[in-house]
């Protein structure tokens, strides 16, 4: 029986680690061909937006290809990328409330509107869920 | 029946531009899906969402006024009329001048050594 | 009796201790507990931060691991009973069907 993994994040990207280190997880369990569920709540939906774009740094003396910034988005589309390869699969859901609150619509592809039917659904035939907190 | 216990100790945190608390509110949605059991555990200054005097008024900037401001008494309310269990720690209450009285009825309070034993009656534990 | 992993990521020296608590109240009372310290929750493990926490939770039988990528940008020597990991490791809990607490 194949193994399945919810995740549920809260954080936006470029503030707070708690969602690379989910990120990081969700990477492992992609290499290992494990199916996947992201629930992106709050400001979680701005790690797969798509306008993310890298910037030059000044204080390094990077124009912008040196830098090689760092950019969340890419890395959703490694994962999926990555499970897909490995005959798993990811299924990102942005809560759609969420988005449309902040703007953030545009996000990668393979990208899903969504909310908390997903996750009920998912806590229920998921192997486990860890849902990931933020923090004020 | 899953059973998901939600420990809520972040009070006030985004309350005013989402007009709720949105681990409430994640919560009472859950707790509206058949198959899942959900309680709140509230803690530290989330205690305080149980207590009966808040007044909520909302903001206003310039001509525009909140319609809705958020009212967690009555969302807590609203998700006991749905099912949902809420528990207090005591000692949180208390360093908030809060005691059972000040609460919304059928708050379960409970010591906070008491918590690990809650945590131990669910399937899943979150904190928010 | 059930398996628990809590993931604490918040420092312990500024942080709320519940995690620490809880960990350690339910090791006491006969459950698999582990605890698993990620991003600034990784201080824990410096040697001179809390050491009278990791004591009761060693004491109490719980199991201390940290991210070892962590620890190292950090520049963390583990001690006090907690050993380095890698987040392969949660991933395995997590697979398990352990109890996945993140605090």
């Amino acid at each position: 029986m194949s193994t399945t993994l919810t995740f549920m994040l809260m954080d936006p990207p470029f503030e707070a680690t708690r969602s690379t280190t989910a990120l990081r997880l969700l990477q492992i369990a992609a290499e290992r061909g494990y199916n996947l569920n992201v629930l992106a709540y709050e400001g979680a939906v701005y790690v797969p937006f798509a306008g993310q774009t890298g910037h030059p740094n000044p204080v390094h003396g990077h124009d912008v290809g040196e830098e090689d910034h760092p950019l969340p988005r890419e890395w959703v589309r490694i994962i999926g990328e990555t499970a897909a390869s490995n005959g798993g699969s990811l299924d990102w859901v942005n809560c759609g409330m969420c988005a449309d609150e902040r703007g953030a619509n545009d996000a990668v592809d393979g990208v899903r509107r969504g909310g908390p039917p997903a996750l009920a659904a998912w806590m229920a035939s998921s192997t486990n869920t860890l849902i990931i907190p933020t923090r004020a | 029946m899953a059973s998901l216990l939600c420990i809520c100790d972040q009070g006030y945190r985004a309350s005013i531009e989402e007009q709720d608390d949105t681990a409430v509110w994640m919560a009472h949605m859950l707790q509206r899906n058949e198959g899942t059991s959900t309680a709140l555990l509230l803690r530290a200054s989330a205690v305080n969402y149980a207590f009966t005097g808040q007044k909520p008024t909302g903001v206003a900037f310039g001509s525009w006024t909140q319609s809705h401001p958020a009212d967690l008494a009555r969302d807590l309310k609203r998700f006991q009329a749905d099912g949902g269990r809420v528990f207090a720690i005591s000692e949180d209450l208390a360093k908030r001048g809060l005691g059972g009285a000040d609460l919304i009825d059928d708050v379960t309070t409970i010591p906070a050594a008491g918590v690990a034993a809650l945590v131990a009656e669910f399937d899943m534990v979150s904190f928010w | 009796m059930a398996n628990y992993t809590f993931i604490a990521s918040r420092d312990p020296v500024d942080g709320d201790a519940m995690v620490h608590e809880l960990s350690r109240d339910l090791s006491s009372a006969g459950h698999d507990v582990v605890l698993f310290l990620v991003e600034n929750g990784t201080f824990l493990a410096r040697s001179g931060v809390c050491d009278d926490v990791k004591a009761e939770l060693a004491d109490a039988g719980v199991t201390m691991l940290a991210d070892a990528f962590a620890l190292a940008e950090r520049g963390i020597e583990a001690s006090g009973g907690v050993q380095g990991a890698s987040l392969e490791t949660l991933v395995d809990h997590l697979a398990a069907g352990r109890k996945v607490v993140w605090h």
